[in-house]
């Protein structure tokens, strides 16, 4: 060991890593100093603009103005503080509540910023501009998202799909069916979510989904159509339950059929408790051993004797169902 | 004597210069680590504005997640388990509760508090499941889905496989009775699931000590350093090695162990799987080799990632007993399964998993304890026989703690730019006195146990669990509007 490395060495390599120690503890204490006193500012300022914020919040539309003057001579972190607060509160209101927030942010000069960067080269910009535009209350936004929907990066776009069903707008439903095929790179289930949230506009546009030649559209039209369709779905996904060529297509169109309780949709069920695919038959044998049992007694019997044990379980009422 | 230092000076030489190499690797391996995890931590606190987490809460399309939750004589803290559970915010979860065996009074608690009826379908036989399964329980309203299965004792891994059976949901996610879970852990651990639904198999949470912590009903309301400090260095050990080492791997797609306290699966590829392994004593590290296994030989694409949010809190040993048996079974566990997986260490066909992860598990993991203890041993052996300098041991001995006291405040460094949960000032100092304190004595005697459980494993000794003594969390009291400690 004496030979290895000179005590020259070893001594410069002590001096090194004792100071990259130092360092280290001086960072971290640092940091929790500056994190201790941002925090204590942030929450003054909080206290400072929170009551304007909510008499803003709540203010009738003569008042919006007078109210409003506050946000516009907000500056540096002041005005973060707003935006944070008002942003923060947009995700649980609705109406009037968010009208007005909105104004807060049009008045901070939020929504000013989002919508300059929406062209940001920086794609986490772009996604907080649209998540932001998507809070809000802002007939502009949707045009904004729809262009970002159709950004070059996948987590731009998700967000900014997210976004535009929060809108609710009618403007944003065909930008929604679009990002539906996997080949968009928007999962599914911010797709399916963000349709939903726009249920009063989406639910005549997503019938065209059940003939898609993606698996992935026909799937989540299958799941969406008992939530928005519903009773009008009850065709498509009875056709779907049988003869959908995904198993997954098939499983989904009887969970959605377990939803909507119809009798027609029992022949249908049975065929597929009785085809091949175990998942697929057991999710159409619970679907029929959700119904009213006067509808499906004699189906059920049968499938209670069917070699798949999953099946015979699915087809036995639970002890809460009697 | 001659003899003696002839022998011991050929050692030297010879070992001199790889035990150089690797001191240099093993530390320079977990900066590496650190360094691959604070760019992810980076990137993620830069996406905190816009998880979508709220839309998934509310989502009827948020993929479902039966919670699978083994409990061996947890009588008293299995119904505020449960609870807390039951209630975590998530759109669509069942909570399967697989009592195994327990000679206490775990079943009749949660049959009572929760008015289980019985059910006397017959059971699915998705898995196989040595345990006999006596009797299965539901619960009998509608505002939660509970579901207790009452089998023969047969171990944690078993009692999992009988859960399975019976999970309904599209995701299993395994925790264990004792372990606190944050409200929002199902959501967080899911995400990946619902980002990249059709690639993600798997995903592990961040498991944190919870002793110190103040506790309210089952959830962490304050969260604190311990006062032993046994239980304080498992604190800096667990964010170095699980959170920040973790994150690291699952940066590189290489990540290999998911804690059983709390990992999410694709239900359909434990299924395909067969579940998990009874009679693996790291049943979580096989689990999760098995499917890297599976998904590669099937050349699926797929990932298994890391959420570095803390998501459960459970109780570290706080006494040396139970200590050294935890360690003593991680290593046989260790090493059981690396010798399974042997084929898998170096072969391209398993991509970062066999180039890189198993390499390093074998390594810096399986082997460091040894020649950790071989380098105790021989120093001073070196130091009597005058084959090393004192003035130049003693440095190149501090050179080396403090590199590994600079790795750990590294991770720590890291926790405070990120998640920083220990917010006190005075857990801040016990962090670094925790870190200090770790070189001096505590990685020594870690190194002597886990040598031991490797040993075990040779010898092929039967592997006893023996019983977690727990000092029990620190209950807020209920009056208190403020939080005191």
């Amino acid at each position: 060991m004496p030979t290895l490395i000179s005590s020259s060495v070893v001594f410069s390599l002590l001096i090194a890593s004792t100071t990259a120690c130092a360092v280290a503890v001086v960072l971290v204490l640092a940091m929790r100093l500056f994190r201790r006193v941002h925090a204590r500012r942030m929450r003054r300022l909080t206290d400072r603009v929170r009551p304007a914020i909510l008499q803003t919040a709540v203010a009738e539309q003569d008042e919006l103005d007078d109210s409003l003057a506050v946000f516009r001579s907000l500056r540096g972190r002041a005005r973060r503080s707003a935006e944070s607060m008002a942003t923060r509160m947009l995700y649980d209101v609705t109406g009037e509540t968010r009208t007005n927030l909105t104004h807060i942010l049009i008045a901070c000069g939020t929504v000013k910023r989002a919508v300059a960067r929406t062209t940001s080269t920086v794609p986490v910009r772009r996604a907080r501009a649209a998540e932001i535009l998507g809070l809000i209350d802002f007939p502009d936004a949707v045009g904004h998202l729809i262009r970002l929907a159709q950004d070059e990066n996948a987590e731009v776009r998700s967000v900014a799909t997210r976004a535009l069903g929060r809108t609710g707008r009618r403007e944003a439903i065909a930008a929604l069916l679009a990002a539906l095929p996997s080949s968009s790179g928007v999962p599914a289930v911010i797709v399916g979510s963000a349709l939903l949230e726009a249920a009063q506009h989406s639910a005549a546009a997503i019938s065209g989904g059940f003939t898609d030649e993606d698996p992935a559209v026909r799937r989540t039209t299958a799941i969406l159509a008992s939530h928005v369709m519903s009773p009008g779905a009850i065709p498509s996904l009875i056709t779907a339950v049988t003869a959908d060529k995904e198993p997954l297509v098939r499983i989904a169109a009887a969970r959605s059929l377990t939803r909507l309780q119809t009798r027609q949709a029992v022949p249908a069920l049975y065929n597929a408790a009785s085809s091949g695919h175990s998942a697929v038959s057991v999710a159409a044998t619970a679907a029929l051993a959700s119904f009213p049992s006067a509808w499906t007694q004699e189906v059920l019997n049968d499938l209670r004797h069917h070699p798949d044990v999953d099946i015979r379980r699915a087809a036995t009422a639970t002890p809460i169902g009697g | 004597m001659d003899v003696a230092h002839d022998v011991l000076s050929t050692i030297f030489a010879v070992m001199a210069i790889p035990m150089l190499a690797y001191f240099i690797a093993i530390n320079t391996s977990y900066l590496a680590l650190i360094a691959l995890a604070s760019r992810h931590f980076a990137k993620h606190i830069r996406r905190s504005s816009f998880t979508g987490e709220r839309s998934m809460a509310a989502s009827p399309l948020t993929p479902g997640i039966s919670v699978l939750m083994p409990a061996y004589n947890e009588e008293t803290v299995i119904v505020a388990s449960v609870r807390s559970v039951i209630d975590l915010r998530y759109p669509d979860h069942e909570v399967i509760v697989v009592n195994d065996g327990s000679t206490d009074a775990t079943l009749q608690a949660l049959i009572d508090t929760f008015g289980l009826v019985r059910d006397d379908r017959e059971h699915p036989v998705r898995v196989p499941v040595r345990g006999r399964i006596r009797q299965v329980w539901v619960s009998a309203g509608g505002e939660f889905d509970l579901t207790v299965i009452d089998k023969e004792n047969s171990g944690r891994s078993d009692s999992l496989n009988a859960g399975l059976r019976f999970a309904e949901r599209d995701l299993v996610v395994m925790v264990d009775a004792d372990s606190l879970i944050d409200p929002d852990a199902l959501l967080k651990v899911s995400k990946p699931f619902a980002d990249d639904p059709e690639n993600t198999v798997a995903t592990g949470g961040v498991v944190r000590a919870v002793n110190g912590c103040l506790v309210n009903r089952g959830r962490v309301v304050d969260v604190g350093m311990p006062k032993q400090l046994l239980a304080k260095i498992q604190v800096v050990e667990y964010l170095r090695a699980f959170l920040l080492g973790r994150t690291g791997w699952s940066q590189l797609n290489a990540l290999v162990l998911i804690s059983g306290a709390f990992g999410m699966f694709r239900r359909d590829i434990l299924l395909e799987v067969g579940g998990l392994d009874a009679d693996s004593i790291g049943e979580d590290f096989e689990l999760v080799m098995r499917i890297h296994r599976l998904m590669r030989r099937s050349k699926r694409p797929y990932r298994v990632t890391f959420v570095a949010e803390p998501v459960s809190w459970t109780e570290v040993p706080s006494t040396m007993r139970v200590l050294a048996r935890q360690r003593r079974r991680w290593h046989r566990g260790l090493w059981e399964v690396l010798w399974k997986y042997r084929g898998m260490t170096f072969n391209p066909r398993y991509g970062a998993v066999g180039m890189v992860a198993l390499p390093f598990y074998w390594a810096f993991e399986l082997i460091a304890p040894l020649l950790e203890l071989v380098g105790l041993i021989l120093v001073p052996l070196g130091l009597a026989f005058g084959l090393v300098d004192p003035g130049y041991g003693l440095l190149f001995l501090l050179v080396s703690y403090a590199y590994g006291f600079f790795v750990t405040l590294a991770a720590l460094v890291v926790e405070e730019a990120s998640f920083h949960r220990y917010d006190r000032w005075r857990d801040l100092g016990s962090c670094i006195w925790a870190a200090l304190a770790e070189n001096l004595g505590y990685r020594q005697l870690t190194a002597i146990w886990r040598l031991q459980g490797w040993w075990a494993a040779l010898r092929g000794t039967k592997q006893e669990w023996g019983v977690m003594t727990r000092a029990g969390f620190l209950e807020e009291p209920v009056s208190a509007g403020a939080v005191s400690r």
